[in-house]
């Protein structure tokens, strides 16, 4: 194997993470308004695929980064990365009126490699939260008169999650790991109100970042049934705003002030996974995730409701039809998987939940490695029409390149 | 070989994500807007205090315009008020025919159209010479500005004002004086403008008490001398022209407030709150009556929590009109300047391109006597809570032609009906909760 491989990977990474800074809007979804914005469930893998399991899934032919201590399966020498890219098709739907939006980016990258037999190390960086929203003609009383304001608000951005798991092997069944999380990014949100024939601008740029910790476990019961858990530790991340109010009367720019003021701080939940994986045949693989995120304790609400535990359920499956091994096709993965998310925001009396079905393919790339073209389709739907919510529907297809090599065979030359 | 693929795979990506970003949506949405609020809080707030009072400039200036008013009339509300002017006459001419023989000697007054009060009954002008020079006070003549006269008059007339049928009146002066100044001219007695000057000062045109009206006159008006000069054939008849100095000419007006809300006010810095006059304040141009506004409880806007701002800021003003009160003119608008405490002109009121501002009629009801100005003030308002000393400015509200006319307006304060009362009107919008 030959060294320039990291180095172009990295430069791609570079080159991806400018682009990400760059990108406007990375979801379409007004629900992304709330909280930190839209969470982004797209992880590395065959994961994707399958409904987003897999806290029980050992990362023995690519990353998963699900779990920490899957890393502890890496296989010795081995070094894995991951690109992902995701274009998403989405319709709006309120009831009387529909609209559809598009849009497309990267959603991970990772590597990882194994440090000796029974360890493996990993750094990923993908989206955690995405913003994208634009409405338009808001419609609002001034009070005390009988005439209406308009507003416009738009709004981009996100918080990307850079994650070094560290996953361990106690014994060729029990694997513990570690993962610590840097998360960072910024949202604006530019509101602009037109009062009769003036016009107020508020430009807000919203800073968040901290630490995030977690532990992960998996233990394999059989060679065909295994079980794994995770926990995040709940965190907080520090806020920091820049306010810039532009004052337009008449269509002359009369005032404009900037202020850095003090916002809250955002509060992480603490999140419990628990999840399976069995054989059920030769052939065909079966996951199961659980995961519980405790909103509530963080005592946070926003503009149109509070934030409320949330539960996630998810399950996947895979089969791999195996056979003359000379055959390419004997190779390709199928799987199918299914997910239910109950959401964290509750709107009036009603959680704003969401499920998704996926179909995908697990493509090799090369015989002799688990390198691996990992191609999605997802349709899911988020909200309901029937209680005034906005109804999101969406088709996603996500590509994940996970590519494995053996580097340190090549680093013993040196 | 692996290596290849790698890099290409690196370098497919990379155009992958340029495609796919470039695929973004950034168009603004119909969907969400019913449940998504605006962050903004926008009200509309008339209920902060405007106090009104009267108050009266020392004086004003008067040079600069183009009409002479002279008359005089009573108002219930005013009192008397009259009017004067003092014209200084310039002659070019010092060259006469030795035959030629004055005939008589006339004061020609055009009119300019304007008139206030009642012009019905008949009117008395008189002409009396001014005693002497006539200079102006530090550049200016002022409203309260007047010069010795001799007691008797030149010259008198009683007349039915027609300024919409006439185009001038003439008033015959004194055979004797315009004899004496014709033959000074005519022999060479007087050869220069300061030679003239100096033997006539100028001439001021009075009214008498009976008066009911105030009349306005351009500054285009002449003396007239008419002469002739004997011919063996027949008389040659001519006339001389003496033109009014616009720089020199200028009226005086004056009042007498006895019995009126105004006899106490002794200088500028004296006011009286709306309170004491019937919830009333006053303007009337010429004497230098005024109304002053003052908005105390701005502040109170800061009590509103968030961080917030004046989106529009409209004052308004109705004039309290009865149906005889109505048929007297007033102007379509209403001007401003910033004074102090002490009533002193700091600045005019401007918006903030720099254009002077002004109250529009915004209402007229002609069958219930309403009129109503708007004035658009948040430049004003935004301007005074960010100036040093801005809580010790007031407005002061005056009306077009306040050096040149007598108009007079009685403008209803806080306490009148909701249509009717003076109030601010703002717009405000607080969008940092």
């Amino acid at each position: 194997m030959n060294k320039p491989l990291p180095l172009s990977l990295i430069i791609c990474l570079i080159i991806i993470s400018g682009l990400q800074a760059q990108s406007n809007l990375l979801s379409n979804s007004p629900y992304s308004l709330y909280g930190l914005g839209v969470s982004n469930n797209l992880s590395t893998g065959k994961t994707n695929a399958l409904g987003n399991t897999g806290i029980a899934l050992p990362s023995a032919t690519e990353i998963n980064n699900l779990n920490p201590a899957s890393y502890g399966a890496i296989p010795s020498k081995s070094f894995f990365y991951d690109i992902g890219l995701k274009y998403e098709i989405t319709t709006l739907n309120e009831g009387s009126s529909e609209e559809v939006k598009t849009n497309g980016n990267f959603s991970n990258l990772a590597f990882a490699l194994a440090l000796n037999e029974k360890s493996g190390i990993g750094l990923s960086l993908i989206p955690y939260t995405n913003v994208g929203y634009s409405v338009s003609a808001i419609e609002t009383a001034i009070e005390g008169s009988q005439e209406n304001f308009y507003t416009y608000i738009e709004g981009h951005g996100g918080l990307n999650e850079f994650k070094l798991n560290y996953g361990y092997s106690l014994s060729p069944s029990f694997r513990i790991g570690a993962t610590g999380s840097l998360l960072f990014g910024k949202i604006t949100e530019d509101e602009t109100d037109y009062i009769g024939t003036n016009i107020l601008e508020i430009k807000e740029e919203n800073r968040y970042s901290g630490m995030r910790l977690g532990l992960g476990m998996q233990y394999d019961l059989s060679e065909k049934f295994s079980l794994g858990s995770t926990i995040n530790l709940p965190a907080s991340l520090g806020a920091e705003q820049d306010q810039e109010v532009y004052q337009y009367y008449s269509s002359t720019l009369i005032n404009s002030t900037t202020e850095d003021n003090n916002i809250d701080n955002f509060k992480l939940p603490l999140e419990l996974g628990l999840g399976i994986n069995a054989k059920i045949r030769r052939n065909l693989s079966f996951y199961v995730d659980y995961k519980r995120e405790f909103w509530d304790a963080t005592g946070q609400t926003d503009e149109l409701g509070s934030f409320t535990d949330q539960d996630i359920i998810s399950a996947g499956l895979e089969l791999i039809p195996g056979g003359n091994p000379l055959k390419y096709t004997n190779y390709i993965q199928y799987r199918a998987g299914f997910n239910y998310n109950s959401g964290y925001l509750r709107v009036n009396e009603d959680k704003v939940n969401s499920y998704g079905l996926s179909l995908g393919i697990g493509l090799p790339v090369k015989t002799g490695t688990a390198s691996m073209f990992n191609l999605t389709y997802s349709y899911g739907r988020k909200g309901q029409v029937n209680n005034g919510l906005i109804q999101e529907n969406y088709h996603l297809l996500t590509l994940n390149i996970s590519l494995q090599d053996f580097w340190f065979q090549q680093l013993k030359f040196n | 070989m692996k290596n290849s693929l790698n890099v290409k795979l690196s370098l497919s990506c990379f155009f992958l994500l340029l495609t796919f970003i470039s695929c973004n949506q950034d168009d603004y949405s119909a969907i969400g807007e019913d449940w998504t609020s605006s962050n903004t809080k926008v009200m509309s707030i008339d209920t902060l205090s405007v106090l009104s009072s009267t108050f009266k400039f020392d004086s004003i200036p008067v040079s600069g315009t183009n009409r002479l008013l002279i008359g005089s009339y009573d108002d219930p509300v005013f009192g008397r008020t009259s009017a004067e002017s003092y014209v200084q006459l310039s002659n070019n001419t010092y060259t006469l025919d030795n035959d030629a023989e004055f005939d008589s000697i006339a004061l020609i007054l055009k009119y300019d159209g304007y008139t206030y009060n009642d012009t019905i009954p008949l009117q008395k002008f008189m002409v009396a010479e001014v005693l002497e020079d006539i200079e102006p006070e530090e550049d200016y003549y002022y409203n309260t500005t007047t010069f010795n006269a001799a007691e008797n008059y030149l010259g008198e007339k009683l007349f039915n004002p027609l300024p919409h049928i006439r185009d001038s009146i003439q008033i015959n002066v004194n055979d004797d004086y315009g004899r004496t100044m014709f033959e000074k001219l005519r022999d060479n007695d007087i050869n220069s403008s300061d030679e003239f000057l100096r033997e006539y000062p100028g001439l001021v045109i009075s009214s008498d008490d009976s008066n009911t009206a105030i009349l306005g006159f351009s500054k285009e008006s002449y003396l007239r001398i008419y002469y002739s000069i004997e011919s063996e054939t027949e008389d040659d008849e001519r006339h001389l022209d003496f033109a009014f100095n616009f720089t020199n000419s200028f009226h005086h007006i004056a009042s007498s407030f006895s019995g009126t809300f105004f006899e106490d006010i002794e200088d500028q810095e004296d006011y009286l709150s709306s309170t004491t006059t019937e919830d009333k304040s006053y303007i009337q141009s010429g004497t230098g009556i005024a109304t002053r506004l003052d908005f105390p409880s701005l502040e109170r806007l800061n009590d509103i929590a968030g961080t917030g701002a004046i989106i529009e800021a409209n004052l308004k003003v109705s004039l309290k009109q009865t149906r005889e009160e109505a048929e007297l003119t007033t102007r379509d608008s209403l001007q401003f300047y910033i004074i102090n405490q002490r009533s002193e002109v700091l600045e005019n009121l401007v918006d903030y391109n720099g254009n002077t501002v002004y109250g529009r009629i915004a209402e007229e009801h002609e069958e219930y006597n309403i009129l109503t100005y708007t004035i658009p003030l948040k430049y004003y308002l935004d301007t005074k809570a960010t100036t040093y000393n801005g809580d010790k400015w007031y407005l002061a509200m005056y009306p077009q032609e306040f050096a040149s006319s007598v108009d007079r307006y009685i403008i209803y304060g806080e306490k009148a009906a909701p249509s009717l009362k003076l109030k601010l009107e703002l717009i405000y919008a607080v969008y940092d909760e």
